[in-house]
């Protein structure tokens, strides 16, 4: 059975990318930051685990290790809005994304990571997992989780955004 | 927006999931917004990508209409992939 990312057209693929673009541009004016600092991904869920979406990314070229990034459902701030069905906010200091992923992964993230934002994308059934989950991070800078919580409301725009521009032909 | 943590403070409920010495982790609940409230970046993929409904929606019918959108082309092409855990409406955190 195909995943969302591999019944999406080309066409389907560059409008995405383009959302993925405009989220991590108005996340990052919420935050009043450098747009430079700001990333987004997609994960799905890939026999059991959840795996980054390689070409559908916003701002994460030069780091090819991190395309091929998997976390475990209940596992960091993807996997628990993958899990739990609910945003999740994560942030830290400089060497705190091992704890986000597998031990074999923990090369993989971005050393400079300082905070997720990993917004669950559902269905039309309640009962479903999720899709999908939009993850929009920042390299270098922190901010508050008050800060992190009031840009999720714009996240979740571009999240649904996102399901449609999956089912626009 | 407050941040007092587990309290709902401006609409915006932080639950804490994890918290270390060096990183913390939340789970947040939002309210929905009653009127949508897109960005001219937002708005302008948006229309160009023929969604023009947007023009006219409160968010509720927003996260209905683009949940339609998506599944009238994907019934019968894609489900999930096979689940691992219960989702509690995750159009709610919206």
């Amino acid at each position: 059975m195909p995943s969302l990312s591999d019944r999406l057209t080309p066409e389907q693929r560059e409008r995405i990318r383009q959302a993925l673009d405009g989220a991590r541009q108005d996340v990052a004016e919420v935050l009043g930051l450098s747009p430079e600092l700001v990333r987004a991904n997609i994960f799905e869920a890939v026999d059991g685990h959840l795996a980054l979406v390689a070409d559908l990314t916003s701002n994460m070229s030069g780091r090819p290790q991190e395309l091929t990034l998997t976390v475990e459902p209940g596992q960091g701030a993807v996997g628990t809005a993958y899990a739990t069905g609910e945003p999740v906010l994560a942030l830290g200091e400089a060497g705190w994304s091992g704890y986000l992923v597998g031990a074999d992964q923990a090369d993989k993230p971005h050393p400079e990571l300082r905070w997720i934002l990993s917004m669950p994308v559902p269905t039309r059934s309640s009962t479903e997992e999720p899709l999908f989950v939009l993850s929009v991070d920042g390299i270098r800078e922190s901010r508050s989780p008050e800060e992190l919580a009031r840009a999720l409301e714009r996240l979740s725009y571009w999240s649904l955004l996102i399901l449609a521009l999956a089912g626009t032909r | 927006m407050g941040g007092v943590e587990g309290q709902d403070t401006d609409g915006v409920v932080l639950v804490p999931v994890d918290q270390r010495d060096d990183s913390r982790m939340y789970m947040v609940r939002l309210n929905s917004p009653s009127i949508l409230r897109p960005t001219a970046r937002f708005r302008k993929l948006a229309l160009d990508s023929g969604l023009s409904f947007l023009n006219t929606l409160t968010f509720d019918t927003f996260v209905r209409e683009a949940q339609n959108q998506f599944e009238q082309t994907s019934d019968d092409a894609i489900q999930p992939r096979q689940g691992l855990a219960p989702t509690p409406g995750a159009a709610r955190a919206v």
